[in-house]
């Protein structure tokens, strides 16, 4: 994996964007699901240090992300140019205190140090570095991510009387995105209102793919429409739930579950 | 002209994230006889704890102090949501009133036990245990 960069500002409106990016980069790297959730909670607990800390909420801020995978190490290192803070030599809070002698605050620092491996900080000169790693366990090495995949074809068929499904497969990458969005819009255009995405055969979905979703599934409730994602694989489920996106998009365990939802909203 | 850009069709954007991730939580406040349940879906971060915070606040404020939080549609939480639950904790036993959680979702009680919040806060498997231990 090349290392990947974001820059966000440094405002608590685009924490989340630096978090699933680091989740999407984790994922890529071959953690499993729960090692991609504690990075995306530690980046959150960082990035959101630094804003309500170190920026107080600069507009002008920025901060950068950076995601590596070095030999079995998944690096992620944060950047930013709030005063010099050592977040690690803040104590820790006790987790053994009774309620009276608990503080509200003060645990994002302490998660980062539970959730990841190995954490460093240093100040550059000019700006805060923390590095945090997350090993990638050995046995994920037998499912190493696939960088290059041939195209998968993406079926669309009229299901029922104006309802369309649209089955993609493989990995919604960038790249099958493109094709996804391609087809989405063009049954939209046609005046199709009412679609199905059929995800059983999809087995990894990038932010481009959720982006892809979101905007049709948009176009299709500006068209009094609906989109509704049918049978997703528990991976790309647990993508979405950690996202939050499973509140967004109606879900259904089955086509003809889907189908039965839509009768009642046609 | 290529293919794309004829059909008026957008070219997806490279964004980290798709959607503005702020307002994703929905909080649910029902008074039920002897106790205020309080239910809580979707995500809690730094961007919308406050809510969260608030409407605990003005349950306790309004005299309800006999608090279930059902945390079992919380798909997210983060160490700023754990700073309301502890405030909010924090306020109703201070009028003698407690605040116990229903039913966490794996991500929810992962995140207690690691602040070791497990084991100052009353949790129960389901919320018709927590409403009923009042």
């Amino acid at each position: 994996m090349s290392e990947r960069q974001l820059q966000i500002a440094g405002v608590l409106e685009a924490v989340a964007t630096a978090c699933a990016f680091v989740a999407e980069a984790a994922q890529n790297a071959g953690l499993d699901a729960q090692a991609c959730h504690q990075c995306y909670l530690a980046v959150d607990e960082a990035c959101t240090n630094i804003v309500e800390h170190g920026y107080a909420q600069d507009p002008d801020s920025v901060i950068d992300v950076m995601c590596q995978l070095e030999r079995d190490q998944f690096v992620i290192t944060i950047l930013d140019d709030s005063p010099a803070f050592d977040p690690l030599a803040f104590p820790d809070p006790d987790t053994k205190a009774p309620l009276v002698h608990r503080e509200p605050g003060g645990w994002g620092i302490f998660f980062i140090k539970k959730l990841m491996d190995r954490v460093n900080y240093m100040h550059d000169g000019s700006r805060n570095r923390l590095v945090m790693m997350k090993q990638v366990k050995p046995h994920n090495h037998h499912n190493p991510p696939v960088p290059e995949m041939p195209m998968q074809p993406i079926r669309v068929t009229e299901v029922k009387p104006k309802v369309w499904m649209i089955a993609p497969s493989g990995r919604l990458d960038a790249m099958q995105s493109r094709e996804l969005t391609a087809v989405l819009w063009q049954v939209l255009e046609q005046g199709h209102k009412w679609l199905l995405v059929d995800m059983s055969e999809v087995d990894y979905i990038s932010s481009v793919g959720f982006k892809t979703l979101v905007s049709a599934w948009q176009r299709a409730r500006d068209l009094k429409g609906d989109l509704m994602l049918v049978t997703l694989t528990p991976r790309v489920r647990e993508v979405m739930e950690m996202i939050g996106l499973d509140l967004v998009f109606s879900i259904a365990d089955t086509p003809e579950k889907a189908l039965a939802r839509l009768a009642m909203k046609k | 002209m290529n293919e794309r850009s004829k059909y008026g069709i957008p070219h997806p954007v490279e964004t980290a994230c798709p959607l503005p991730l702020n307002s994703m939580v929905d909080i649910r406040v029902s008074e039920l006889e002897q106790v205020t349940l309080v239910e809580v879906i979707g995500r809690v971060d730094s961007l919308n704890a406050d809510e969260l915070g608030t409407s605990l606040s003005n349950a306790i404020d309004e005299g309800n102090t006999n608090i279930v939080l059902d945390l079992s549609q919380v798909s997210y939480m983060s160490s700023a949501g754990l700073r309301e639950l502890v405030s909010a904790f924090k306020k109703v036993r201070r009028v003698s009133g407690d605040l116990r959680i229903a039913q966490p979702s794996t991500r929810v009680q992962e995140v207690l036990e690691m602040a070791g919040l497990d084991t100052i806060f009353q949790i129960f498997p389901t919320q018709t245990d927590a409403v009923g231990s009042y």
